[in-house]
């Protein structure tokens, strides 16, 4: 009992250790972005996104990103109209880090800065084009912006502004927000969640707006709009907000330390994971959902190619020890090896998609007893074969007992081999189902999967592997206790193995 | 226990041996191309394999005297008619691929697995290591792995479906070898080899994994048997490999799906043959093993 514990509580180190392992194979086979990233390029400024996969030594935050913008457009670089895009778009967040500098630029490159905030400033509705329009009338709004406002650059400010804009929205209310701009984005996102009732709903609509309006995503919360819509919309915006949350918020001392972790490819995975519950598919759907919605069918398959087959193949494996070598034996011998040796595959071009649903999986579950009983009946017979070879048997056959009694009686020493499968069968039992899912046309998780490969999901990959290797771990667990209960030689073993380790 | 006459496992064998031959000679067996042609008073022989180019720019009604191959139809599932016998010869040609990719992922497996497995029984640093692997082998099946390859940069490939069930079977060899150099490690002449002041590398390689082979053996027949029904089994989904490589699997997806059954056939026997014979000989390996061991085997 206390070996099963610990194993079970070893189960979470090696998850996170497999994560990573799958997380690596994943990315290096699939490549790190989906094929249609190139779209969401244009249109957010993703290409400065890269990130490293494990571990970033040099996080970037805003006040990187806004002070190498101020430089590139003051010099004039090549990269300067890039720079002056990235600029407009880390917006008010920018602002902290680069009107105090604009003192120390040489007055060319100031006047250039100065009117690269222009749309930064249109945003906001402050300022009259001609304000923002000429180089001097520029530099002079700026500086005195940063005289008068620097103050409401301030987390409380932001914090008082974004409370009052979601109780209610005014025009007043709405420009508070507004002017703040992306350096409101953190606040605005957390004051969305939670979404519980009518009044949150309400109060997510007007700062789901105001981000929309900052950031120019289609992502509002429509008019009467439901808990769920509306969560929806929050989600998109919580993980919109994972991937860019550096480009607007700065970090210090440990907070940096985090973010070399957290900024990778794979800590935004985990963080997605964490905390929408395994991640959302390419498609928008919650990982979490579509592995319960498809699994029934899986789960089917499985359960009949472990249960069907395994009690199929025992019986016809005790059978066959009892007989062995004689008509009835050599006949279902021959047929277990041919069909374990034929691959789903066959099934499915024998018997082909079509007719009723019901029919497919009564097929498909026909097929997996078939291949799961073959392959465990042959074990099962040369296990018993070996028993009934053993002294204890030979004195029982002296006394006179028959071969289906010595059969049975033997069991408890053959099952050990069969049992012992169970673990190592189920990837093979997995991908059995998987094919005749496809063969078959059946709705599970074996076609979601594929499908989800050929969309590059990797968010889905990942939960398939976390979920398939606890179920692994656990049922190796399961059956491992089983072997212990019917030999006890097993059971010492685990405790002298215990003892060594200690 | 009294071993089986093995006379069904020498008969799989002989079927085996059978195949890897079509597999070897399959140009000869089934090819559009003649196998012995006269040209402008030269012999061409094979010219399809000898010299493809000049056979391409070949018009069929120069030649002089032909030796026309058996069966005298293409393999590539390209071409247009879906006839009885270009599913034939695409059986043939399969035969080739079976053998290639059976022996790279018995190569790799082999080559990876005992070395592997022999450090995992003597270091627990590469027992460690060993253990975080057969847990990710467990965590990504080869159908999923391969699809995600076939989905990347590099598209389907032959290299890599080798390679990818390759070190999934080592991971396997290297659990089954290591669970014997634990075995064997224990038992005395081991510890005589040591007292008499043999090198743990020489001991290891000399006196324990002379006695691990066994399950390795039976593992390597079963490789057979079941890189057979995988790669039918990818090939039918449309993962295993690139279009222009003749697989059964292809041959029995192209059938299913409005080839008609007539010419499934060839392919599906010679996938259930090739696999029921491996799996025989592996069966045979094994109940052998368990004679000599008195007790039942856990391969």
């Amino acid at each position: 009992m206390r070996h099963a514990l610990r194993r079970i509580l070893w189960i979470v180190p090696t998850l996170f250790v497999i994560s990573l392992g799958v997380f690596w194979l994943l990315s290096v086979t699939l490549g790190s972005r989906p094929p249609n990233a190139a779209e969401d390029d244009d249109h957010e400024g993703f290409g400065a996104h890269h990130v490293p996969r494990f571990l970033n030594t040099r996080p970037t935050s805003v006040r990187e990103r806004a002070r190498a913008a101020m430089l590139s457009i003051a010099n004039d670089d090549p990269s300067a109209t890039a720079a002056r895009r990235e600029l407009a778009r880390l917006g008010g967040a920018a602002l902290p880090h680069v009107l105090p500098e604009l003192d120390s630029l040489e007055p060319r490159g100031r006047s250039r800065v100065a009117l690269a905030l222009g749309p930064v400033g249109k945003r906001m509705n402050v300022g009259s084009i001609e304000e923002r329009g000429s180089p001097e009338a520029a530099v002079l709004f700026w500086t005195r912006f940063w005289a008068d406002r620097s103050i409401d650059f301030r987390p409380a400010v932001v914090k008082r502004a974004v409370g009052r804009l979601g109780e209610k929205s005014t025009a007043g209310r709405r420009d508070a927000v507004g002017q703040l701009d992306t350096f409101a984005l953190a606040e605005l996102l957390a004051a969305m969640r939670p979404i519980d009732g009518p009044d949150d709903v309400k109060r997510a609509r007007r700062l789901a707006a105001a981000a929309a309006r900052i950031t120019d995503l289609p992502w509002r919360v429509p008019k009467d709009a439901t808990v769920a819509e509306a969560r929806s919309v929050e989600q998109t915006w919580q993980r919109w907000w994972l991937v860019h949350r550096t480009d607007y918020v700065t970090h210090d001392g440990a907070e940096r330390v985090v973010s070399m972790l957290s900024d990778t490819e794979y800590g935004r995975w985990a963080t997605d994971a964490a905390v929408n519950q395994l991640g959302v598919t390419s498609r928008g759907e919650p990982v979490l959902d579509v592995l319960i919605g498809r699994s029934p069918v899986t789960l089917w398959l499985l359960a009949c190619g472990f249960v069907g087959g395994w009690l199929a193949g025992i019986l016809v494996g005790l059978a066959g020890a009892a007989q062995a070598r004689r008509g009835p034996d050599l006949v279902t011998s021959a047929a277990a090896v041919v069909v374990a040796a034929s691959p789903v595959a066959l099934a499915g071009f024998w018997l082909g998609p079509g007719g009723s649903a019901g029919a497919a999986r009564a097929i498909a579950a026909a097929v997996m007893v078939l291949t799961a009983g073959a392959i465990v009946s042959r074990y099962q017979r040369s296990a018993t074969r070996v028993a009934l070879d053993q002294e204890y048997t030979r004195t029982a056959r002296a006394f006179g007992a028959g071969p289906w009694r010595l059969a049975r009686w033997s069991f408890r020493a053959s099952s050990v081999a069969a049992l012992s499968l169970l673990g190592a069968h189920l990837p093979p039992l997995l991908t059995s189902a998987f094919v005749l899912e496809h063969a078959l046309g059946l709705n599970g998780v074996g076609r979601t999967t594929l499908d989800a490969v050929a969309a590059h999901d990797v968010a889905w990959l990942m939960a398939l592997a976390l979920v398939l290797a606890a179920s692994l771990a656990l049922l190796q667990i399961v059956s491992d206790a089983a072997l212990g209960a019917l030999d006890p030689r097993v059971r010492l073993g685990f405790s002298r193995h215990r003892g060594a380790l200690e | 226990m009294t071993p089986r006459s093995h006379w069904a496992a020498r008969a799989a064998a002989l079927v085996l041996a059978l195949v890897a031959l079509i597999g070897i000679f399959a140009d000869v067996l089934a090819s559009e191309a003649p196998l012995i042609a006269r040209r402008d008073g030269t012999w061409l022989v094979l010219p399809a394999v000898t010299a493809p180019a000049t056979w391409a720019r070949t018009d069929p009604s120069e030649l002089g005297a032909v030796v026309w191959a058996p069966l005298r139809a293409s393999a590539s599932s390209d071409a247009p008619a879906a006839s009885p016998a270009r599913s034939l010869a695409a059986t043939v040609h399969g035969a080739r691929t079976v053998l290639v990719t059976t022996l790279g992922v018995l190569v790799i497996a082999l080559f990876l697995g005992v070395p592997l497995g022999a450090l995992a029984g003597r270091l627990s640093l590469a027992d460690a290591l060993l253990s975080r692997a057969v847990e990710l082998s467990g965590a990504l099946p080869a159908l999923v792995l391969l699809a995600a390859l076939g989905a990347g940069r590099l598209g389907p490939s032959w290299l890599a479906l080798v390679l990818v069930l390759g070190v999934l079977r080592a991971v396997e060899v290297a659990r089954l070898v290591r669970g014997e150099v634990l075995r064997v490690s224990g038992t005395e002449f081991v510890l005589a080899a040591r007292a008499l002041g043999g090198s743990p590398l020489g001991v290891t390689l000399r006196h324990v994994l002379p006695h691990a082979w066994g399950p390795v053996t039976v593992n390597a027949a079963f490789t057979v048997s079941a890189v057979v029904a995988l790669e039918a089994a990818l090939s039918f989904v449309g993962l295993g490999l690139p279009r222009d490589v003749p697989s059964w699997g292809r041959e029995l997806a192209l059938s299913a799906h409005g080839g008609g059954l007539a010419a499934g056939v060839g392919p599906a026997i010679a996938v259930i043959v090739t696999t029921a014979c491996a799996y025989l000989v592996a069966d045979a390996l094994d109940d052998r093993l368990s004679a000599r061991r008195k007790g039942p085997s856990r391969v």
